[in-house]
């Protein structure tokens, strides 16, 4: 939306906002890794280059993925259905008509099984198992697994 | 083959109760309980393998350390004494 070529939305037919989509594909991106994943990936090491270059260009492995990651995106991906989609992601509450969570899954007759990556930034074990408490609450037949994983919130690609 | 332990345990448990085994391992005990007293079980368990045999049984487990504590249990008890 920073971008000036978003224009409100109104950029069919004239210059996509792609330097604003790039980025926040680039931000996204960060959340399904992990600390250790990118540790692991990238670290500090730098890219065909044996020294700093002291500029802004990408010095750093991790810059220079995270710009393919960003760039590449915007040839696949139109930005206001990025942006309606994360919106339609921040929107969702499942208890939000409801007392609670509780009380969201009180009319539920299904099973449960609520399955956790250890390392996930965007579903965390901890969020997950609110959900498990939620439904034992009222004694729906749930079971809860964490897999143990570095991969963060990619494990389920890995 | 049944367990003799199990069978105790199992005369303990009143009919359809409500009961919660702590690691409960591969489900064995907690499948008798539901198949023979009609009770509302559930089980703990820290092994990856053995929840998975759970599972496999149709129980419903949660994967976890009890050394980290049951507050994840609280809302059952708030309901059960309810």
């Amino acid at each position: 939306m920073a971008d000036p070529n978003w224009q409100g939305g109104h950029y069919y037919g004239k210059k996509p906002p792609t330097k604003g989509l790039s980025v926040a594909r680039m931000v996204g991106h960060i959340t399904y890794l992990s600390d250790e994943a990118m540790q692991e990936k990238f670290g500090r090491r730098l890219r065909e280059i044996h020294d700093y270059s002291f500029t802004f260009s990408a010095d750093f492995e991790v810059e220079s993925y995270l710009r393919h990651q960003g760039l590449s995106f915007t040839n696949r991906f139109d930005a206001n259905t990025y942006l309606y989609i994360t919106r339609a992601l921040d929107y969702f509450d499942v208890s939000r008509r409801h007392t609670s969570l509780i009380d969201a899954f009180r009319d539920v007759t299904a099973r449960f099984l609520v399955l956790a990556f250890s390392s996930d930034w965007l579903h965390p074990p901890y969020q997950l198992k609110e959900i498990v408490s939620a439904l034992r609450a009222t004694h729906k037949h749930v079971s809860y697994y964490e897999v143990e994983s570095h991969y963060g919130h990619d494990a389920f690609l890995a | 083959m049944r367990r003799i332990d199990y069978k105790l345990i199992e005369d303990m448990v009143p009919a359809g109760s409500t009961v919660l085994d702590l690691a409960c391992g591969d489900g064995e005990l907690l499948s008798q309980l539901i198949a023979e007293k009609q009770v509302r079980g559930s089980g703990v368990e820290i092994s990856k393998e053995a929840v998975e045999a759970c599972v496999a049984k149709g129980l419903s487990v949660f994967h976890g350390d009890l050394d980290a504590g049951l507050a994840d249990f609280a809302t059952v008890r708030m309901t059960s004494s309810s």
